[in-house]
């Protein structure tokens, strides 16, 4: 018997181990041959010219006074103007790593061998430099007969830069500087020959206006929902993208007595600096059927971006530029929300960072729209005093104990009393399972309701809570894939995934209730 | 609450990111300026004290057109001070500084650097186009960049003496530094040579730079022949030449100025030949042709000029000749073909045979050339059965029929 069993066990093993060497050599001929597959593509035979990636993307805009000397071509401008963003970007990148690469496409000899003597100043002291410039205001002075020489003046610079001790950051800031700049044309790039700083002419340096305090006040009657539409959340502006669920939603949301939603502008799927014309017309059809419903928007920019580095500003900047720019006439805005829980990046990313990134687009949007208040969507009111200065209102989130938010929001509005409080996001989830040990339900999140909004009601806090529908799929790059924070993030709605109304529903139907 | 997890996963993405620690020391002493001076020449010394309690702490952070430093304090008497190294000192501009401590800035001030005008200065020069066309409308462009030693452009209104000499004169001219350079246009003389452009700042003095004065565009001309006799024998050449040709200002055309000579013959045909400019001349040649014509010949510079036409008789050189046949009259010879002075016409002329039969059909046309005056013809038993047939032969012009009877 028990030799029996013994040859079987050899027969298994050899029929496996026959099995697993066949295996093994389809594998390796399979690898071989699609080795042997790779390699160049056949249109590489063409040596097309692959477009050069844009890395640096600041505002730039060129006046065209009198230049004297030759009449300017535009398609020389433009390549004019490619190369001195190149310049720039090549020594931003230079005086971060202390390297010299790149330095030589863009400046001519002499002024190189300037730039390597500061670069190998900073090597040898452990300095670096992290830098970018935001704006330029190029006035074109004069341009050569033979084309071959080109003066201008690029005033009002703006550029931030944080400079390194080794790792430690020893300041940044934001600057701003007038550059008088001499290119000449050599084996065809347009190369800095000279560039000198010259005095800042403060005259016509538009100062940022401060928005509106009528328009910031609007902010305080704000009773409203954080809006993602029941089948697509988290992906709004997509294929799935309907007017007709949007407009039945903001009916909803209409007759319960709101006036205020808050919705998302993902910056990836916004075609990051490039932006995306069909869903920005989208994400304005949204704004068009909230305006025909009296519901006002908050826009809530950059969602889902992280990044922060310097490298990343030009981008985000003309990201914000375009979002901004399309939608600051309608009649639907409310207020831009630059990042929602930037906060959350603090570690990841270093505070001061994400501080910085937010101040210069908070700055920049005010710019742009003089006419609607700026805010940051901090997830907690412990940190919401960060930038209270820059913002026009300041918006936090709370999900902790119902009963320490009236204390945490005293505390809060009593540091910043002269700034708007909002509460942005908040809201009950009324999941009931195995992940939570079957503890809230309905009825909870119904009392949870009743609670904050007697609170909220009685000290007239602006408030947008999260959210209307109950989610069937969550995306894992919301709360990641750990089930009992996806499937608890599913039932925040005060109306289930099949539109119905919860027992929350109530203390939310503001149609029915006197302020 | 909602965004928690992606951000986690983007801290992998990109790990270039320095994660950044504000330098902290708990000094709060008083810290003040002592250096008065804020002008100061290029290649200057520059020292910046201060007077603080503590030489540990602060930073000077300085930047200027090309780049940013940090300078380290020196312990001073009373003070501290920054020594502000040479990448910086010789940079002529704004040169911007800040003190800070504990990451927050202190004290913050500007350098005016100018650039050291006493000596060593350097002049470069960009003269363009390099070749203009002689008259009153092209010019050419002098921008001058000077330098002091430091490479620092000199400041506006510094004056530039321009000079540049054409045909042994001398114009000078002044002008002032503005937008880092100072430039003039060079107006084009009517005379086609060379402008030599220079440029000085007191006693210093570019290098020599040149424009080439081309002349303008070529005016219309007139042409003329030359040949050896007057017979169209298809061997001699006739030459044609132009007149010197000139711009409107009398200047002879660039050599190498390409002359087409077109050439209409009797029956309409045109015929071509080219030739270059060498000294304001071009000549091109043609073959005489092979029998009587009339030629009249015009010549074109493209886009700019023309000639007027002239007329060119030639005479016929052949005026006779005999053909013979072989007894079975198959094989035909045409000649002797004798030039003008009697001399066998030149190898290569062009005989034709055309055969037709009794009903005056034609059967067939036959090429050949002449060789020692003579060319030859055979009709093949193969085609041509016995019988009667016509022949008409046709060379130099001149035309002969005759019949045969093949046996």
């Amino acid at each position: 018997m028990k030799k029996e069993w013994n040859k079987n066990i050899v027969r298994a093993g050899l029929i496996l181990s026959f099995l697993a060497i066949n295996a093994l050599i389809l594998f390796g001929i399979s690898s071989v041959f699609s080795y042997l597959n790779m390699g160049a593509d056949r249109a590489d035979m063409l040596h097309l010219e692959s477009p050069m990636a844009e890395v640096y993307l600041p505002k730039i805009e060129w006046a065209h006074t009198n230049s004297l000397g030759r009449p300017m071509e535009e398609q020389t401008l433009k390549k004019i103007q490619k190369d001195y963003l190149s310049a720039w970007y090549v020594r931003n990148q230079a005086f971060m790593n202390n390297e010299q690469q790149g330095i030589a496409d863009y400046y001519t000899d002499s002024i190189r061998q300037k730039i390597y003597r500061i670069i190998d100043f900073n090597k040898a002291n452990g300095t670096s430099v992290k830098g970018t410039t935001l704006d330029h205001h190029p006035i074109l002075e004069f341009y050569s007969a033979d084309g071959k020489l080109v003066v201008f003046t690029d005033r009002n610079v703006v550029s931030f830069k944080q400079v390194f001790k080794g790792q430690t950051l020893v300041n940044q800031q934001r600057t701003s500087s007038s550059f008088k700049v001499m290119m000449l044309l050599e084996d065809g790039f347009w190369r800095i020959r000279h560039m000198v700083e010259i005095q800042e002419q403060k005259d016509n340096v538009s100062g940022i206006e401060v928005t509106s305090k009528e328009k910031i006040s609007e902010i305080s009657k704000s009773k409203g929902v954080n809006y993602y539409p029941k089948d697509s959340p988290w992906a709004m502006f997509g294929a799935n993208f309907n007017e007709q669920i949007v407009d039945k939603d903001f009916n909803i949301l209409q007759k319960m007595g709101l006036n205020t939603v808050r919705i998302f502008v993902p910056y990836e799927d916004f075609g990051k600096a490039k932006g995306d014309e069909q869903k920005l017309a989208k994400l304005k059809r949204t704004l068009d059927i909230a305006s025909n419903h009296d519901l006002k928007v908050i826009v809530t920019l950059f969602d889902f971006y992280g990044d922060y580095d310097i490298r990343d500003w030009t981008f985000t900047h003309r990201h914000a530029e375009q979002v901004v720019m399309a939608l600051k006439d309608h009649e639907a805005l409310l207020a831009w929300d630059i990042k929602n829980e930037p906060d959350l990046d603090f570690e990841s990313r270093g505070k001061e960072m994400v501080l910085a990134w937010l101040e210069q687009l908070v700055l920049i949007v005010k710019q742009w729209d003089k006419n609607h208040p700026v805010t940051i969507g901090w997830s907690n009111p412990e940190v919401a005093v960060q930038l209270s200065e820059e913002v026009d209102f300041v918006s936090f989130h709370y999900y902790k104990e119902l009963s320490q938010f009236k204390v945490a929001f005293d505390r809060l509005q009593n540091s910043i009393p002269d700034k708007i409080l909002v509460l942005q996001e908040y809201g009950y989830s009324s999941y009931n399972g195995i992940w939570n040990g079957y503890q809230g339900d309905q009825k909870d999140q119904g009392s949870y309701y009743k609670q904050m909004q007697t609170i909220l009601d009685k000290e007239h806090i602006p408030f947008l809570f999260w959210t209307m529908y109950d989610f069937e799929e969550v995306p894992t790059t919301v709360v990641g894939s750990l089930p009992w924070r996806r499937e608890r993030q599913k039932y925040f709605g005060f109306l289930d995934s099949e539109g119905e109304a919860k027992p929350s529903f109530r203390f939310l139907d503001y149609s029915k209730k006197t302020y | 609450m909602k965004h928690i997890t992606y951000i986690l996963l983007l801290v992998f993405m990109i790990q270039g990111c320095t994660k950044a620690k504000v330098e902290h020391t708990s000094d709060n002493s008083p810290i003040s300026l002592t250096t008065a001076q804020e002008s100061f020449v290029a290649g200057q010394v520059i020292v910046l004290k201060f007077e603080a309690a503590k030489s540990k702490g602060p930073l000077l952070v300085i930047t200027n057109a090309l780049g940013t430093s940090i300078i380290e304090p020196v312990l001073n008497e009373g003070g501290i001070e920054f020594h502000i190294p040479y990448q910086f000192t010789q940079k002529a501009g704004l040169c911007k500084w800040q003190l800070v401590r504990n990451g927050k800035i202190e004290l913050s001030g500007k350098l005016h650097i100018i650039p050291d005008t006493v000596d060593g200065r350097n002049i470069e020069t960009y003269l363009g186009p390099r070749s203009i066309t002689a008259g009153d409308r092209d010019f050419t462009m002098l921008v001058v960049a000077p330098t002091d030693r430091y490479d620092n452009p000199l400041v506006d209104e510094t004056p530039v003496t321009v000079k540049q000499q054409f045909e042994g004169r001398i114009a000078e001219e002044n002008i002032k530094i503005n937008n880092l350079m100072a430039w003039t246009n060079i107006g084009a003389p009517q005379k086609s040579g060379r402008i030599l452009a220079t440029a000085s700042v007191d006693n210093s003095y570019s290098k020599e730079l040149t424009t080439i004065v081309y002349p303008a565009n070529a005016t219309d001309f007139t042409i003329d022949y030359q040949r050896e006799h007057s017979y169209a024998d298809g061997n001699q050449s006739i030459s044609f030449s132009t007149s010197n040709i000139t711009d409107q200002y009398g200047n002879k055309v660039s050599d190498g100025t390409l002359v087409t000579f077109m050439v209409e013959n009797g029956a309409g045909a045109l015929l071509q030949t080219t030739g270059t400019t060498i000294d304001g001349v071009a000549k091109a040649k043609l073959l005489h042709p092979s029998q009587k014509d009339t030629w009249t010949i015009t010549a074109f510079i493209t886009g700019a000029a023309k000639s007027s036409s002239i007329a060119v008789d030639f005479e016929s050189a052949v005026t006779d000749y005999l053909v013979s046949y072989d007894n079975d009259k198959r094989s035909i010879t045409v000649g002797p073909i004798k030039s003008f002075m009697g001399q066998q016409i030149p190898d290569g002329l062009d005989i034709q045979t055309s055969i037709y039969n009794a009903q005056n059909v034609l059967l067939e046309t036959k090429h050949t050339t002449s060789k020692h005056g003579y060319g030859e013809f055979f009709l093949s038993p193969d085609y041509f059965l016995k019988g009667k047939y016509r022949i008409e032969v046709e060379t130099a012009g001149i035309n002969q029929s005759q019949t045969l009877e093949i046996q």
